[in-house]
């Protein structure tokens, strides 16, 4: 046998050339008949999400009517959003929307029927000390999951802010975005004739419920704004013969001078953190932006230009700041470093731009365009880029800010008809990809809407 | 005397020529012994089918949602109007086929798993007692010589078929890379087109360019998801909602009665029976 050194070695090449061959087979070939397929998913259709509420469980005749109230405000709330779609309690298989008890899992199937992507199972009680407390758990219907599941306990009277805040977590769970349902929204209620128009302070909850007056009409007040961590506002008053910014407490009903400033005072807004408020005052034909601290009433100047700088709006950071000026021929808006730097000037459309007001989530600055002789309401990032025009009309001005940066409020004039129709101001809200415009009702006509921060 | 001395080194040289030309031999045999590990791949499956294996059969078909979501009981409520996160009771099954029995969450989990597994993989197999082993390693030892005989005789017979005729192409030859790829494009449409008409992204979602979620499924021969869908990272699922709103969308897209289960040929099976996804939603949320 082996009679010759080079067989072996040449075995040992032709091992190797088999090896290295069948490696090549499974790294090229094999993979390319096993391998997953791979697909990319680019488009779609943008739809509100299905969701069941059915009417909350009680066992009692008041707690029954408490979970069905409570169910409706839910299902308005999310309705509204433009995001879910609620659907029809006639469509429900089961008797009462099978909430007979938390304890079980959802017939799954009975909902997928209706088509059902999100289920909202929730019960009510309540409790010897006259108390109610409410459940409720939110399901992912196709996964058969509990997403989230709450238990809260209020007053009897507060029932209506129990409702606002289960929306908000169903709200949060599916759009990771922070709710806005448990929010109020102050504005400037209007009446009477165009001459002698009467203009009050008013505060409804964001659904227009627990609407109230917070001033008489005797005096001329403007521009209310909400500070965005407490239940206080900001507004301007004519009550002494010049305009003057109040701050008002919701909760005490006490309303305070912010300082004795010399010569006009405009567009007061708070600052991120509630500390400050900025402002423009006027002085001898020339208007500046101011910086105040609450807390020190101290006040620091942060623009210096002959030409009219108004309308200031703090970044949520509180590093930078929007604001309108004619400085460079006709009014557009510019971005300003707070620590120093001149502006940038961020709008170069056509037409003339104006009251800016940064997003609480910082990634959008909204703003009003006017241009050949009507109004538009728009948000760009506060670079300048990426301009989108969510609504036009004769007027609309006074964009305000959910607290989750998400839907946008404002007021809408429509010119008067020949007939005498149209010409009257409401409020509006729209989300920011410009879809679901809706009108929050009002007593009297509308104006100049300010939105709260989430109840605490 | 000096022929003696020439015929003594002359077989010396012999004696020294005869050792070297027989080492080889010696080593290769040794070696012989150690090439079967990287045979083993191949022949195992048969002999493992003998072997009793006890542990990855009692997988439960599929029922994982069974247990209720027992949450720990959270802070009491508070007397004022707070909310307090909800314990969830335990919930009696309200279907026949749960068990009482409380079965491991990770289950489904583990079902992949073994089914990425199934490539054979050494670690994974029960060890046989040592005289069973050693058994095994005759029988593969017997088998390959027997292997390399056969090789060595087909290689035999296709030299001496060499000459400059056409080669012979057997008929069921498996689709060319070129025809493989065509197919998962033609399917890769058909799935994206489907999938499509469920997906529906939660618009207006901050910094929606920067996402992009990945997900992986599994899928039997009539189009059904052979267990829940995997979003590929899970850690940002955790931690960044709007990530977790657009995934869970996805989620909901690949489960939605409308596009599931999906309608593709089975005769390409093993071409979409596993699909990576990458759902992209910055055309639809500007």
């Amino acid at each position: 046998m082996s009679f010759t050194v080079t067989n072996p070695i040449g075995t040992c090449w032709r091992r190797i050339a088999l090896v290295a061959l069948a490696l090549t087979w499974v790294t090229v070939v094999t993979p390319a008949a096993q391998a997953e397929l791979r697909v990319d998913i680019t488009r779609g259709n943008v739809e509100p999400l299905p969701i069941a509420v059915p009417e909350f469980f009680g066992e009692s005749e008041s707690e029954s009517r408490l979970g069905r109230d409570i169910a409706q405000v839910v299902a308005d709330d999310l309705r509204r959003s433009g995001l879910f779609r609620p659907i029809d309690k006639d469509a429900f298989l089961a008797k009462r929307g099978g909430t007979q008890s938390l304890q079980l899992q959802p017939r799954f199937a009975d909902w997928r029927l209706i088509n059902a992507q999100a289920l909202v199972i929730g019960g009510t009680k309540v409790l010897p000390q006259g108390d109610i407390q409410v459940v409720f758990r939110l399901w992912d219907v196709f996964a058969q999951q509990q997403m989230v599941g709450l238990r809260l306990t209020t007053t009897p009277g507060n029932w209506r802010q129990i409702a606002h805040r289960i929306a908000d977590a169903i709200y949060q769970r599916v759009t990771g975005e922070e709710g806005y349902f448990d929010t109020r929204v102050v504005y400037i209620s209007e009446s009477g004739p165009a001459r002698r128009r009467v203009k009050r302070l008013a505060i409804m909850d964001q659904d227009g419920e627990n609407h109230r007056f917070l001033t008489d009409g005797r005096s001329l007040v403007l521009t209310p704004r909400f500070s965005p961590t407490a239940q206080e506002i900001t507004y301007l008053s004519y009550s002494s013969g010049a305009p003057r910014v109040f701050l008002y407490s919701i909760d005490t009903d006490q309303q305070e001078v912010l300082g004795e400033f010399p010569g006009m005072t405009f567009a007061p807004r708070f600052s991120p953190d509630g500390n400050q408020v900025v402002m423009s005052m006027a002085q001898d034909g020339n208007s500046e932006i101011y910086v105040m601290d609450l807390r020190t009433r101290r006040v620091r100047q942060l623009t210096n230009h002959p030409a009219i700088d108004t309308s200031p709006s703090l970044s949520p950071n509180g590093k930078r700041l929007t604001f309108n000026s004619d400085r460079g021929g006709s009014q557009q808006i510019y971005v300003l470093d707070i620590g120093g730097g001149p502006p940038k000037r961020i709008t170069f459309g056509k037409g003339r731009y104006g009251t800016p007001v940064w997003s609480p989530r910082g990634d959008l600055i909204a703003f009003t365009r006017i241009s050949k002789g009507s109004f538009s309401i728009g948000v760009m990032r506060p670079d300048g880029s990426g301009e989108r025009i969510l609504t036009s009309d004769f007027l609309v001005e006074g964009p305000t800010w959910s607290p989750n940066g998400r839907v946008l409020m404002f007021f809408r004039q429509s010119r008067r008809t020949a007939n005498g129709e149209g010409g009257r101001p409401s409020l509006h809200s729209i989300d920011l990809t410009g879809y679901n415009e809706r009108v929050i009702k009002t007593p009297q006509d509308a104006s100049d809407p300010a939105w709260s921060p989430l109840k605490k | 005397m000096r022929n003696a001395v020439l015929i003594s080194a002359g077989l010396h040289v012999a004696a020294i020529a005869l050792t070297v030309a027989g080492l080889p031999s010696l080593f290769d045999s040794k070696r012989i012994e150690v090439v079967p590990i990287s045979v083993e791949l191949v022949t195992f499956t048969e002999e493992e089918k003998t072997a009793p294996d006890p542990k990855p059969k009692p997988e439960p078909r599929l029922d994982p949602p069974p247990p209720p979501p027992a949450t720990a009981e959270p802070p009491p409520p508070e007397p004022v109007a707070e909310p307090v996160p909800e314990p969830s009771p335990p919930e009696p099954a309200p279907k026949p086929v749960i068990e009482a029995k409380p079965k491991p969450k990770p289950k489904p989990m583990l079902k992949l798993l073994a089914r990425k597994v199934v490539v054979p993989q050494p670690r994974t197999k029960p060890a046989p007692p040592p005289d069973a082993f050693q058994k095994l390693l005759k029988n593969l030892n017997q088998e390959r010589k027997h292997e390399d005989d056969e090789r060595k005789r087909a290689q035999e017979k296709a030299i001496a078929l060499v000459p400059p005729s056409p080669p012979v192409q057997p008929a069921p030859r498996p689709p060319s890379p070129i025809e493989q790829r065509m197919l998962a494009a033609t399917l890769s449409q058909e799935v994206m087109r489907q999938v499509s008409l469920c997906w529906s992204p939660p618009a207006g979602v901050k910094d929606a360019h920067t996402i992009r979620v990945g997900v992986r499924i599994f899928l039997k021969p009539d189009g059904h998801l052979s267990g829940p869908p995997q979003v590929e990272d899970s850690k940002r699922m955790r931690s960044d909602f709007a990530f977790r709103a657009v995934a869970e969308s996805a989620l909901r897209a690949l489960r939605n009665p409308r596009c599931s289960p999906l309608q593709l040929p089975l005769k390409s099976f093993e071409t979409w029976r596993e699909i990576s996804f990458n759902f992209d939603p910055r055309e639809l949320l500007r």
